[in-house]
């Protein structure tokens, strides 16, 4: 199997990673908002899920360039936990991503954005950040660093198989804890029930 | 000028807050704020006294002997060259912090009866402020702070409307109090618990007040300012004592004082423990209704003299060495009048600590005197973060129930302090004189029970704010364990396809 070794800049569509909308002052929710917005709070589950307690805004004012595609990688870049997650929401709703993020759009025929997410999670990767962080009162990751990722590509269908494990693998430890708070739960009752 | 054009109360205290500016850096909070509250007083008897003076102009014309007559017999006098005007124009004298020095203690030798000892610790030539020449440019820095027209405080620019004053002294007051840390809480008890407080002891009017431990007044001035005659109006028919060891914060009570126009407080300067100073005949001078926000749990209170005490309030028990809680309730007890009620803050401990303390605790509620015990939210004290409740005894209960009220988990979530809403403060007032049952809220208990509780006053004891949880579908639960257990045994069987695939 032949195993490239590259970095990120090398496996994005031309402008393919660019910083997520700057906004300016405080984001404020608008009661008939119809722009989501993915911000830093909502990132759940150790950084891998966008909640679904996303701000919506008013977005008359934001062009369309800015909005996510399902598969976009978006990638922490301020802070100290520089995690990547694919944007899966497959809802059809208008969504742009904060400026807390890097938007990264692969080149499909090279790379799938699953696999170069899990990757980019990985240590190796992530001890690649902690020497190349900038800033002293927050950390971040400037753009140079974010683009010369290092990255090892197994061939299309292997990336996608390792991609299809490491989702498989988070699912099961979903089960595991959803098991044990519903076991808890069951037994709790039954106990209560015999005092009461 | 017209009331409407006047600025606003959030304006002057964000003015006086700039002004002390003059000072920040140069020195710290604890030291400055004195200047400031002493600048700001001068400026008041000023204006005060420059708004009396016109009037008297404008009515005897320009017979100054006359008009010199008249204002001495105002509530205060300044001599001449006291005023505020003339320390502006001198404001770029070489000498100004001695001139203001020289003015300070001329207001006070002219008005010794209200004013003795107010300026004792404030020198405005002091090194404390900087070398000669930045000392004078901080002082004209401040001049020119409090000649701007927002600053003007002379009533009759009010519509006699006062309070916006006192409002700005006691602004200022809570701010440096915020700002001084653990410290803060030793002169200033929060608004909104002082406004509690003196809801729930309710003073009428002719009653005498007492603080044994006053601060700078705030919570005095907060209860008279609650005294109402037999209608339910305000009333200004009050007499208003007071204790403070610190001498700053005495001074600072003072001028608190004065500046809500209530001169006539006597506030004594003096430990109240071990020297108290407020005496009639041969014992302690009695009140009608005695509040205090006391030092919580203060070490060497001055145990060694408790037994000797010529006061013999100590008589229940002696408290703990290194907890004064119960000495300063005892000393509550003993000031008032056998128709009195008494309002104190205190750390819980107070409710359950035993030992001499559960003694003493126990002798007062024999006694019939503890009629309520107020659960307050937790971080609302300047300097702790710690929850505290209210105490309130009464001599004349008449009945032998004591009412708890468990008002711990509503209040206004402050970024560095919670605060009780107006609706807590109510809902507060109203349970304790309504004085029955409120589900999750209050609950009358009987001597019995307190009895049976072994004297512990704990507030869960009595009330039970216990929420009771869902009810949980079992049925439903069971067919849902059944479903992730299936889908764990599919997710695996994938997973290991896939892991085959890649040869693993």
């Amino acid at each position: 199997m032949r195993i490239k070794k590259t970095v990120l800049k090398r496996i994005v569509i031309s402008d393919g990673i660019v910083s997520g909308y700057s906004f300016r002052g405080k984001i404020k929710g608008s009661l008939n908002g119809d722009l989501r917005v993915v911000q830093l709070k909502d990132m759940e589950n150790d950084y891998s899920d966008i909640g679904n307690d996303c701000t919506y805004i008013d977005g008359s004012d934001i062009k369309e360039k800015y909005y996510l595609e399902v598969g976009d990688i978006l990638f922490i870049s301020k802070g100290a936990n520089n995690f990547a997650t694919v944007y899966d929401l497959k809802d059809g709703v208008a969504t742009v991503a904060s400026s807390v993020f890097y938007v990264i759009k692969v080149d499909t025929a090279q790379a799938n954005p699953y696999y170069v997410a899990w990757y980019i999670n990985k240590k190796r990767v992530q001890q690649y950040f902690t020497t190349h962080a900038s800033g002293t009162y927050s950390l971040s990751i400037n753009k140079e660093v974010v683009e010369d990722i290092p990255l090892m590509l197994p061939p299309l269908d292997i990336q996608r198989k390792i991609a299809k494990v490491a989702e498989l693998a988070q699912k099961e430890q979903y089960i595991y804890t959803a098991l044990k708070e519903k076991r808890n739960q069951l037994i709790e009752t039954q106990l209560l029930k015999v005092i009461n | 000028m017209n009331i409407k054009e006047r600025p606003s109360q959030d304006q002057i205290n964000k003015m006086l807050w700039n002004a002390c500016d003059t000072f920040r850096g140069a020195f710290d909070s604890s030291e400055y704020k004195n200047y400031i509250l002493v600048f700001m007083f001068v400026k008041y008897l000023s204006d005060v006294w420059k708004d009396h003076y016109n009037e008297y102009k404008e009515q005897y014309g320009d017979d100054e002997e006359l008009i010199k007559r008249k204002l001495n017999r105002e509530r205060f006098v300044l001599p001449d060259n006291c005023t505020y005007d003339y320390i502006y124009d001198h404001r770029n004298d070489a000498d100004i912090g001695e001139k203001i020095d020289k003015i300070l203690s001329q207001i006070e030798e002219k008005n010794i009866e209200k004013l003795d000892g107010v300026f004792r610790n404030i020198s405005f030539n002091s090194e404390k402020l900087g070398q000669t020449k930045d000392r004078n440019r901080r002082l004209l820095n401040l001049i020119n702070d409090f000649s701007k027209p927002e600053l003007d405080f002379r009533p009759s620019l009010w519509d006699g409307k006062q309070d916006v004053l006192g409002e700005a002294y006691m602004y200022l007051l809570e701010k440096f109090a915020s700002g001084a840390g653990k410290k803060g809480g030793e002169f200033f008890t929060p608004k909104e618990v002082s406004q509690l407080l003196a809801k729930l002891v309710a003073p009428k009017a002719g009653d005498r007040i007492f603080d044994p431990t006053a601060g700078s007044a705030s919570l005095l001035v907060q209860v008279a300012e609650e005294v109402k005659d037999k209608d339910g109006n305000p009333s200004r028919d009050f007499a208003i004592y007071g204790q403070e060891s610190n001498g700053d914060t005495w001074a600072l009570s003072k001028m608190n004082c004065f500046i809500h126009g209530m001169d006539a407080a006597r506030i004594e300067w003096c430990d109240t423990l071990n020297n108290p100073q407020l005496l009639e005949g041969n014992g302690l001078m009695k009140f009608d209704v005695v509040v205090a926000n006391p030092p919580f749990s203060l070490d060497k209170w001055g145990h060694e003299n408790a037994e000797a005490d010529r006061h013999r309030r100590y008589l229940r028990g002696i408290p703990p060495k290194s907890k004064g809680d119960y000495a300063f309730i005892l000393h509550m007890i003993e000031t008032t009048l056998p128709n009195g009620r008494v309002g104190v803050i205190v750390p819980h401990g107070v409710l359950f600590r035993g030992g001499s303390e559960g003694k003493i605790r126990q002798a007062l509620i024999e006694e019939n005197l503890l009629e309520a015990v107020v659960g307050l939210p937790p971080n609302l004290f300047f300097g702790t973060g710690i929850p505290a409740a209210i105490l309130i005894f009464n001599k004349a209960k008449t009945n032998t129930d004591t009412l708890f009220i468990d008002a711990s988990k509503e209040f206004d979530d402050g970024k560095k302090q919670n605060r009780l809403r107006k609706k807590d403060i109510k809902k507060i007032v109203d349970a304790y004189q309504g004085f029955a049952e409120i589900p999750k809220y209050s609950h009358l208990a009987p001597l019995d029970e307190i009895k049976e509780n072994d004297f512990n006053l704990n507030i869960p004891r009595y009330v039970d704010t216990f929420e009771e949880e869902e009810p949980v579908d079992m049925e439903a639960t069971k067919q849902e364990i059944v479903q992730l257990e299936k889908e764990l045994v599919e997710v695996k069987a994938e997973m290991e396809g896939y892991l085959r695939e890649l040869g693993l």
